[in-house]
């Protein structure tokens, strides 16, 4: 799992699927501003940012291993909810109305939806913190809403809601508090995020608020809700209720993140810059985070994690995370799949179409990443809808037209990187429109169905 | 006592405490109106050996992971040993339990209970000795350790409410409230704070008290 062509292949994974959030989802993005970093309160005069496992300054792609222990409980029951919460931390795409009533939702009632906590205490494990004074201020109900801040010198929380009586929102009055919470400079926003995130455009410092404003706001349902938005709240606002689910990112953790990956510098487009890639590797302890239920750290879940300060003052680099979960909680283990297997066709290095001269060279290629489904058994097809009629690729790699579909292979679903289907001339094909299809389906029965399929359009002129 | 029988030994308690709890419902119940009921304890009633003017003590874990406000299991110990726990409906073993303890448990418990360094209790003063430590550490420690979503556990003792002190005429209403925050975390990371230890002691004994294994269930969860 941990091999080149694995990670290489990962990669090219996360930028198509990124390249296809960003296209797809250029409507529903929504700007926010970021949240706390983990051992923030334990450096207070810095402006900690704190970064996952492995980060060492150089840019790039950070992997991060997952594990969960191979002698904990519920250690297969996990493996969807898991794999669909790196699925969202890697796709790392803001949305909104993330908080989602029992009713609307497949949590059974009075249970507590694992995937939703999980997505959580991940992103403790990767150097978020909360965005308001959560449980460890000592607070109790409500007044954990506010933005999360020190104590200050006269060592109390100083709490007023402001004009508004929204706990957590702009004019908020907080005395000598000292502000941990970073935010869009002149913006204070929750729920917007700047087109470049990094230390110049968002900041810890009040002067950085705009004009009128007294504090900075955080992503907590109050504050939605003050700006006109319906249940949404940051991932990263402890706790959850049973029933409910928030298995989505908000614009908070996003840029949060998006704030960390702009590496020491705090600069984003500079070499230091990384993207974070979770990748589960089994039930093992030998992990960049593993899972446990263990009764005795914790009381419903938590996330502890040892850290190293950089030698750039003011960031910390995880070394090793431990999610420890309670067992005797009626959880909600989601068993829905939010990742599906991705296909890909290419011909020439080119997605989607192209067009070719008759005289000129072609090389298809197929991938293929499986995510949970793989080595379930699958069917392969690949189709050629050609001016001279449809043809099937067999299992020798030639093309056929038998008037029927013809199965390319059948047998468990595996990882294929830029796989060779075809690599000759095109000159003995007439000009015209190609439509090229690589499928594959969820069974291996031989019946074409073309449960995941992608296809290229290739034009070939005289 | 402590060669009774359970039941015998609960029997004689309960006779006990009702007479007890009687004498001090007479004694402050002007007070006792002011302080609200919790964890399901009804108001004090003639003759309910078990109710809140009888509490010793209260012990809650409020959860790290679920919304403010919801509930959060819990223990109450009663002046005649009788012990009632909580557990939310969202826990597997959602309801409400009572056991016994045995007054020879009970005296154990209440000596761990009212020792000097648990009544005064100080947590700012705490606080201080941890970032002093932790200054040390981290001088000395490039490595640094952080929990999220802990638990807060919040212990509340009414120290002149045992049978040892309740001829004292001190204050049945007088309360020490102890809340504290990631616990197991402080007691591993600061061994040399006596009171953080002493704390951890008491809630680990609290919490063996709720896993009990003889625990009779007498109601389903709210």
């Amino acid at each position: 799992m941990k091999n080149s062509t694995y990670r290489s292949s990962c990669l090219l994974f996360l930028s198509l699927k990124r390249l296809i959030v960003l296209v797809t989802s250029m409507a529903v993005i929504i700007p926010a501003y970021p949240g706390v970093f983990m051992l923030s309160e334990d450096r207070p005069q810095l402006e900690v940012i704190t970064h996952p496992s492995g980060y060492t300054g150089v840019g790039g792609v950070l992997f991060v291993t997952i594990g969960i222990a191979p002698n904990s409980a519920n250690r297969f029951e996990m493996m969807v909810p898991l794999l669909n919460a790196i699925n969202t931390w890697n796709e790392l795409t803001p949305t909104l109305r993330n908080v989602v009533a029992a009713a609307d939702n497949n949590v059974l009632p009075g249970q507590f939806d694992f995937e939703s906590v999980l997505l959580h205490e991940l992103g403790h494990c990767i150097g978020l913190s909360h965005p308001h004074l959560a449980s460890e201020s000592g607070l109790l109900d409500e007044e954990r809403n506010y933005t999360t801040t020190t104590r200050g010198a006269d060592g109390v929380y100083n709490l007023d809601p402001g004009a508004d009586g929204i706990i957590g929102s702009h004019d908020d009055q907080r005395g000598d508090d000292v502000n941990l919470h970073w935010f869009r400079k002149n913006i204070n926003n929750p729920f917007t995020i700047a087109p470049r995130v990094d230390t110049t455009t968002y900041s810890r410092d009040l002067y950085d608020l705009p004009s009128g404003h007294l504090f900075v706001a955080n992503g907590n349902l109050g504050t939605a809700s003050l700006l006109g938005l319906a249940n949404s709240e940051a991932v990263m606002q402890q706790g959850i209720s049973a029933g409910e689910t928030r298995r989505s990112l908000s614009t908070d953790d996003v840029a949060t993140l998006r704030l960390a990956m702009s590496g020491f510098d705090g600069i984003a487009g500079t070499n230091d810059d990384y993207t974070v890639a979770l990748e589960f590797v089994g039930h093992t302890d030998n992990a960049d985070i593993v899972l446990n239920f263990d009764n005795s750290q914790t009381t419903f879940a938590a996330c502890a994690i040892t850290a190293i300060e950089s030698p750039q003052p003011g960031h910390f680099v995880i070394n090793k995370g431990n999610i420890f979960f309670r067992d005797d909680i009626a959880w909600f283990f989601n068993q829905e799949p939010t990742i599906l297997p991705r296909l890909e066709i290419t011909a020439n290095g080119t997605s989607g179409s192209i067009t070719v001269a008759q005289n000129a060279h072609i090389l298809l290629e197929v991938s293929l990443f499986p995510s949970e489904l793989l080595n379930k058994p699958a069917d392969y097809w690949v189709s050629a809808e050609t001016p001279m009629g449809t043809f099937w690729l067999n299992d020798r790699f030639e093309f056929i037209q038998p008037g029927h579909p013809v199965r390319a292979y059948g047998g468990p679903l595996i990882l294929l990187n830029r796989f060779p289907i075809l690599n000759s001339s095109v000159s003995g094909l007439p000009p015209g429109e190609y439509h090229v299809t690589f499928a594959v389906d969820n069974n291996e029965n031989n019946i074409f169905e073309g449960s995941f399929q992608k296809s290229i359009n290739i034009t070939i002129v005289p | 006592m402590k060669y009774l029988t359970p039941s015998l030994s609960t029997g004689v308690m309960l006779l006990l405490a009702t007479q007890l709890s009687l004498i001090s419902l007479v004694a402050f119940s002007a007070e006792e109106t002011s302080s609200r009921p919790s964890l399901g304890i009804s108001s004090e009633s003639e003759g309910d050996p078990h109710d809140k003017a009888s509490v010793l003590l209260r012990y809650v874990q409020m959860l790290g992971g679920p919304r403010a406000g919801l509930e959060s299991p819990s223990l109450t110990i009663f002046r005649d040993g009788h012990v009632r726990i909580f557990y939310p409906n969202y826990m597997k073993q959602a309801g409400t339990y009572t056991v016994q303890l045995d007054r020879n448990d009970l005296d154990q418990l209440w000596q761990t209970l009212t020792d000097t360094p648990l009544l005064e209790f100080n947590p700012q003063k705490i606080r201080h000795q941890m970032t002093q430590h932790k200054q040390t550490d981290d001088f000395h420690s490039t490595e640094v350790y952080s929990v999220s979503d802990a638990p807060t556990i919040t212990i509340e003792l009414y120290p002149n409410r045992y049978f040892d002190t309740i001829d004292k005429q001190g204050d049945p209403n007088k309360k020490k409230t102890i809340s504290w925050h990631a616990l197991t975390r402080d007691a591993e990371q600061y061994p040399e704070i006596a009171e953080i230890q002493q704390l951890y002691t008491i809630s680990q004994q609290l919490e063996a008290i709720m896993q009990r294994s003889d625990l009779i269930k007498i109601d389903e969860a709210r």
